[in-house]
């Protein structure tokens, strides 16, 4: 059973609340409620960016289907589904710490942070493919789109880079943090029921978050 | 009842991959306006999806609900008031500041290029009066600022939009005797001389070349 419903906790159980905390569910609701709180900045600070897309798109759709038509879908689309995947194990792992299951808590864990390692070389390819293209206008690179859109492709390409860039930045974090969690879980560290709950509620919105960059960027354009 | 249970969990992944698939599906037809619109909204449900079964806010308790939604609140809000401002005044993306309005001091107004010109730029704008339109020497952004754009600020009617490159483009192979033509005699939705017949036909050439101008159009055909 899963620490969020163990309410009140059991007599004798192993599962016990931190000292500061009178039950597993108090304990449980600070732990997200401070988490929530880190999460809606997060939400905003991408909804900013997703806004200031979402009207230079609106102003110049032309444009922004033709770049987008430049963006490998495929491979978008795979990590994705890799990404999407990854939240299962992550919430797989979150359901073994309190029954205390250390093999599958271990074993998700580590596919976890395997999965979002896989999403990011895969965007590393995407990424190679597009500078060789000269579709990155960053870092002073050559940017060639042809006429009469340049000027736009290169906000496109801009808002892309800038996007995707600091999704795969939270995602790195991501890896990082559930392997933190994985090195805890395999020198058997009591008490991370906490930790990973909130360390998946973190990976999970960083998917959310891909849910949406995924369809704004990628299926801009029309492949028909 | 244990809502997590492995076989829940599996449904709720099955059905992020399913409309992941309807999203990509989607984008192979052509359904206009729809398209952003239904793959925006199925990214809405998978995201909906997410934060309640993953992120287990079916679970949670009253006040961390309040923290998640104030978050999404707070996204609401700041879309629905930043697209109304941007729906009532699209030239400002286009030229990437604000355009002086009739009557409103603009800041460091000075020389506007125009490609039509001979210098190469409008001249110089008399200080602004809350007589809108008033015509002889405006300079073509006063011109524009004051008719134009009330049609070709956001494109009412098929205007060709302010800063809209591809379609002043298209336009301009006509040659700008032809646009200058069709703007002062009026052409399909194209009132003559914008529905300003105190528009002299400089005034009129004047404000296509600062829309020339805007839209990135350093040389024209003539
Ligand atoms: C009442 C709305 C309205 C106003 C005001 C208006 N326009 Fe237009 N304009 C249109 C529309 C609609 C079209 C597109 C006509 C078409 O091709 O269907 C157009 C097209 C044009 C064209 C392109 C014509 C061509 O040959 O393709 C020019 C140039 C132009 N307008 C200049 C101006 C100028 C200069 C002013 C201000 C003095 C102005 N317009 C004011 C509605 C307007």
């Amino acid at each position: 059973m899963a620490y969020r419903n163990a309410i009140p906790t059991p007599p004798g159980a192993e599962a016990k609340p931190a000292p500061q905390f009178d039950s597993l569910r108090q304990q449980y609701e600070a732990d997200t409620l401070g988490m929530w709180i880190f999460l809606a900045s997060e939400i905003l600070f991408f909804g900013g960016l997703f806004m200031a897309y979402v009207i230079y798109r609106a102003a110049y759709p032309e444009a922004f289907e033709a770049a987008s038509g430049r963006l490998d879908l495929l491979l978008g689309g795979i990590n994705t589904a890799i990404l999407l995947t990854s939240s299962l194990t992550m919430t797989l792992a979150d359901d073994a710490v309190l029954p205390r299951n250390r093999k599958a808590l271990i074993g998700w864990l580590a596919v976890t942070a395997l999965l979002g390692t896989v999403f990011l070389v895969i965007k590393g390819v995407e990424y190679s493919v597009e500078f060789a293209a000269h579709l990155a206008p960053i870092f002073g690179r050559p940017f060639d789109f042809p006429e009469p859109h340049t000027e736009q492709a290169r906000l496109f390409f801009s808002f892309y880079f800038a996007l995707t860039g600091l999704h795969a930045l939270h995602l790195f974090i991501g890896i990082v943090v559930v392997l933190i969690m994985l090195a805890l879980a395999i020198r058997g560290v009591p008490r991370l029921e906490a930790k990973v709950t909130i360390a998946g509620l973190y990976w999970h919105l960083v998917d959310l978050i891909w849910v949406f960059v995924f369809p704004l960027l990628y299926l801009a354009a029309h492949h028909g | 009842m244990d809502e997590r249970t492995r076989r829940n969990h599996l449904l709720v992944w099955l059905l992020l991959l399913g409309l992941l698939g309807l999203n990509i599906a989607s984008s192979f037809l052509d359904l206009g306006i729809f398209n952003p619109i239904l793959t925006t909204a199925v990214a809405a449900l998978q995201a909906f999806i997410i934060v309640t079964f993953f992120m287990s806010m079916r679970s949670a308790a009253p006040v961390p609900r309040i923290a998640a939604a104030a978050g999404f609140f707070w996204l609401l809000l700041m879309i629905g008031l930043t697209l109304t401002d941007y729906q009532t005044r699209f030239e400002d993306i286009a030229l990437g500041r604000l355009a002086s309005k009739p009557g409103w001091e603009a800041p460091a107004a000075g020389r506007v290029p125009n490609p039509l010109s001979e210098s190469g730029y409008s001249p110089v704008s008399r200080p602004p009066t809350l007589a809108a339109a008033a015509p002889d020497a405006a300079s073509g952004e006063r011109v524009y600022a004051s008719v134009c754009i009330l049609c070709h600020a956001r494109g009412v009617g098929g205007a060709p939009r302010t800063g809209d490159k591809a379609a002043w483009l298209k336009r301009s192979e006509q040659g700008v005797d032809t646009l200058v033509d069709h703007a002062v005699n009026g052409y399909k939705g194209m009132p003559p001389k914008g529905g300003h017949p105190e528009l002299s036909e400089q005034d009129v050439r004047n404000a296509i070349g600062y829309m020339l101008y805007a839209a990135g159009i350093q040389s024209p055909r003539r």
